[in-house]
């Protein structure tokens, strides 16, 4: 900057004469991101899942599916209709949802009997019970609906591995 | 409309056992008393707490109760030793209108149940134990009030209260919540005593709800003209449907046709017919030119051909080449502007759906972050805990799922969120309007287009007929010209008067909004009834005698008056409570309410005939005696119940009742104590 410049802005300076001070603005983080919405939303998955227990496979395959209804959809007509759409996926594994996780379980709101097994702790249902009476989560509950209570390892297995060949 | 308390006990499990207290209620005045810091609070809160009232005074469910029945209790009066609480629950039985009696118990700590939940037992079990039924009904969530599982929906039929539905904010109807009329009975010691209904929940809603409140509860038929006022907000949303499916109906029928309406709004509008009137146009290359013009010049084209002779082929054979040369010119350009015209029809449509796609992301998203307060609002303290720090290492747990690098980031509220989103979607739907009005546009002017190409390829055909055909034959390019603008004409026609048509069901439309609106403005203000007037009155004469009984030192008591406006203490024209010291705002909110219900006494309301004062903290009670207060409160009899709790020295106490009518029960030492049910 010219001398000429550097006078203005020392001008503006004096003009301005007032403390200030910056700030970094929050960030706008996506809900998909956020603790509060995933914990939340895995728990709900647990619960649905057989016997209120999940394994980390059926669990991603079942977050992928709450994403939205297209990969519900895919994952319905493998599971009950032997119909499939080769160019999509059935299950992408997310870090973030591996974080959620970890958080839940340190949280006390899910356990781990087995390594790689889920199963809610009894704060975790009662955090369930709560959700299922709010309306919260509208779209994921009719998805999970859609995809009937109690999915089985066999059944996610069988998806998984029919497609890999 | 009853409601009576009649037994309160409270349950804790500790490492130590089981410890508890049981107080029973009686009618007309009753006292409970308690040293301070020794559970008076605990039982107080406990009775809001059991009739799922405790949004009146915290946020969260669990705030509304003392540490003792949630964490941890004095076991030991004289160490002051605590013991963790493991379980705890509250149970209170009711008495309600016609009799009826119930049990309630909600728990405040429970492996499996949570605070959501209240248990009601239809009988008297505290006071005579039996197999009663029972059913489960939920509470301090949307639907409490209104869902058949609700229990404030079962409390208020129990009560007799047919809880009204009243106009809010956004123009729909909305319950009166109970916990909006409670602060009109139930006076809790930290907030209460501030001012009338100063425990005054936040909720979303209906408006103008302090006053609403009072119309309720001393069942004023003020409520009739709030009835005419939503009627006729109905109809207003009735006629603004109607405007817009009419307008939408007429620019469907125009479709293909190549014809526009112009300043036709979509939505309602009371300010018809515009000061330019709306038109009908066509598309005549790049303009648009109104279509009663085009009909007045192509009538009577159509009669000048329909008066001449049909035109022979030798008459002018040079002319018909002529035109036929600028027909194939104009078909050559028609066909350059159709394509141009197509390929932007084509970009525009691949806008309007990536913004179409762009909303309904955005939608999703508003969801997705209206889940994350709807979670944060449900109260529980296991979620809670996600905005703690860490209980291992203190450091805060992370707001985000990216990893590491977001921890030291702020991230934007999930409500600040919500309001961007929002915004946002406003933004592409002006967007998506704009870009569908000019798409709508297009394709009428590529519609045109077409049409035109379609005409001047039927008069390039004709010519060549005619320039074919043997000399002296009739000029089959001139047939065919007249049948063409026939038919033009009759085609504008039909959609002019499709047009006329519309025009006058705007204008209906318009007339009756402006009715709407001047009998919306004409709702009186000064609306109270004949019994409404009588009621106040009544208000008036008790809260006066009430202060004048108890030594009211702010104002000379003779120009105070109960506002019709707002039902609320004045002096003169001013808020009384605006100004007056902390003892004053004691008696005032004390009169007030014991005057609603000492109204219910002599005329029918919905006084349910209790009301619960726990005495205000020390400080602002120094140049207060209750001794006048209570002998009013007494003056009733059985009719009713007055719960009144109090630290104030037993001797005194005592002395303060003297010999008036009254239950006195007082705790000794700590409330809760080992009990062995």
């Amino acid at each position: 900057m010219n001398s000429r410049g550097d006078d203005n802005l020392e001008a503006f300076a004096e003009f301005l004469d007032v403390p200030y001070e910056f700030r970094r603005q929050p960030t706008l983080v996506p809900a998909a991101l956020l603790p509060s919405r995933r914990i939340p939303l895995i728990l709900l998955i647990v619960a649905r899942s057989r016997g209120s227990r999940a394994s980390w496979k059926v669990l991603q395959v079942l977050n992928w599916a709450v994403r939205d209804p297209v990969s519900a959809e895919l994952l319905v007509g493998l599971l009950h209709e032997a119909r499939d759409a080769p160019h999509l996926p059935v299950v992408r594994i997310e870090p973030a949802f591996d974080r959620a996780l970890d958080l839940a379980v340190g949280l006390g709101l899910l356990t781990q009997p087995k390594p790689r097994i889920f199963q809610l702790t009894a704060p975790g249902r009662s955090v369930v019970t709560l959700i299922e009476a709010s309306s919260a989560f509208s779209r994921e509950k009719a998805i999970l609906e859609q995809l009937d209570k109690g999915i089985t390892q066999k059944q996610i297995n069988m998806a998984l591995e029919w497609r890999s060949t | 409309m009853t409601l009576r308390l009649r037994h309160l006990r409270l349950r804790a499990e500790t490492g130590l056992g089981r410890y508890g207290a049981d107080i029973p209620l009686s009618d007309g005045l009753m006292v409970i008393r308690a040293d301070n810091s020794r559970g008076k609070s605990t039982a107080v809160k406990s009775l809001l707490f059991a009739l799922g009232l405790e949004r009146m005074i915290a946020t969260r469910t669990l705030n509304a109760l003392t540490s003792s029945l949630r964490d941890r209790l004095i076991y030991d009066e004289d160490t002051r030793d605590e013991t963790p609480v493991l379980a705890s629950w509250v149970s209170l039985q009711i008495e309600g209108v016609g009799g009826g009696v119930a049990t309630l118990t909600r728990w405040v700590k429970h492996e499996e149940i949570g605070t959501g939940l209240v248990r009601v037992l239809f009988g008297p079990s505290l006071t005579a134990p039996g197999d009663y039924q029972s059913v489960d009904y939920y509470v301090g969530r949307p639907g409490a009030a209104t869902n058949p599982h609700g229990f404030h929906r079962w409390l208020a039929e129990f009560i007799g209260w047919d809880m009204p539905l009243m106009p809010s904010s956004d123009g729909q109807l909305t319950q009166l919540y109970m916990e909006q009329v409670f602060p009109l009975l139930f006076v809790e010691q930290r907030r209460g005593w501030g001012g009338i209904q100063a425990q005054m929940p936040y909720f979303a809603g209906v408006t103008d709800v302090r006053r609403r409140a009072i119309e309720f509860l001393l069942a004023l038929d003020v409520g009739g003209s709030e009835i005419k006022r939503q009627r006729l907000r109905t109809e207003e949303r009735e006629l603004t449907d109607r405007w817009r499916a009419t307008v939408r109906t007429f620019h469907d029928s125009l479709a293909g046709e190549g014809i526009a309406v112009l300043r036709v709004p979509e939505t309602l509008t009371v300010a018809w017919p515009p000061e330019h009137p709306p038109v009908l146009t066509e598309s005549q290359d790049d303009r648009w030119l109104p279509v009663d013009e085009r009909l007045v010049a192509l009538s009577r084209e159509l009669r000048k051909l329909e008066a001449s002779e049909i035109p022979r082929i030798e008459d002018d054979a040079s002319e018909m080449e002529q035109r036929l040369t600028d027909a194939l010119e104009e078909s050559d350009r028609l066909r350059q502007d159709s394509a141009v015209m197509r390929e932007e029809i084509v970009r525009d449509t691949d806008e309007a759906r990536s913004i179409h796609a762009r909303i309904e992301a955005l939608r999703e998203d508003l969801r997705e972050h209206q889940d994350v307060i709807t979670l944060s609002k449900l109260g529980s303290s296991e979620l809670d805990r996600m905005h703690d720090d860490c209980p291992v290492c203190h450091q805060p747990l992370p707001s985000t799922l990216l990893g590491d690098i977001s921890l030291s980031q702020a991230t934007l509220s999930a409500e600040d969120t919500v309001a961007y989103i929002k915004q946002q979607i406003e933004l592409f739907d002006v967007m998506r309007r704009d870009t569908g009005g000019s798409l709508e546009g297009k394709q009428s002017r590529y519609a045109a287009l077409q049409r035109r190409a379609a005409d001047v390829r039927a008069v390039i055909r004709a010519l060549r007929t005619t320039l074919t055909a043997p000399d002296g034959s009739p000029s089959v390019e001139y047939i065919a010209r007249r049948i063409r603008l026939a038919d033009t004409v009759e085609r504008l026609t039909r959609a002019n008067e499709r047009f006329y048509g519309l025009v006058s069901a705007l204008d209906r439309y318009a007339a009756e909004a402006r009715r709407v609106r001047a009998a919306l403005a004409d709702i009186p203000h000064d609306r109270l009834s004949a019994s409404d007037q009588e009621k106040l009155a009544a208000l008036q004469a008790s809260f006066i005698e009430q202060l004048h009984a108890y030594d009211f030192g702010s104002f000379s008591d003779e120009r105070l008056t109960i506002s019709q406006e707002d039902y609320r203490p004045r002096r003169e024209e001013f808020d009384l409570q605006a100004d007056i010291s902390a003892s004053d705002s004691i008696r005032v909110v004390w009169a007030y309410l014991m005057g609603l219900l000492e109204v219910s006494g002599q005329i029918p309301t919905n006084h349910p005939g209790l009301l619960v004062f726990d005495e205000p903290r020390q400080q602002s009670t120094k140049e207060l005696s209750f001794k006048a207060l209570l002998r009013r409160a007494a003056r009733g009899g059985d009719g009713r119940q007055v719960i009144f709790a109090t630290s104030e020295e037993l001797t005194s106490l005592q002395e303060m009742l003297g010999d008036d009518k009254h239950t006195l029960y007082a705790i000794e030492g700590y409330l809760l104590k080992a009990v062995h049910d």
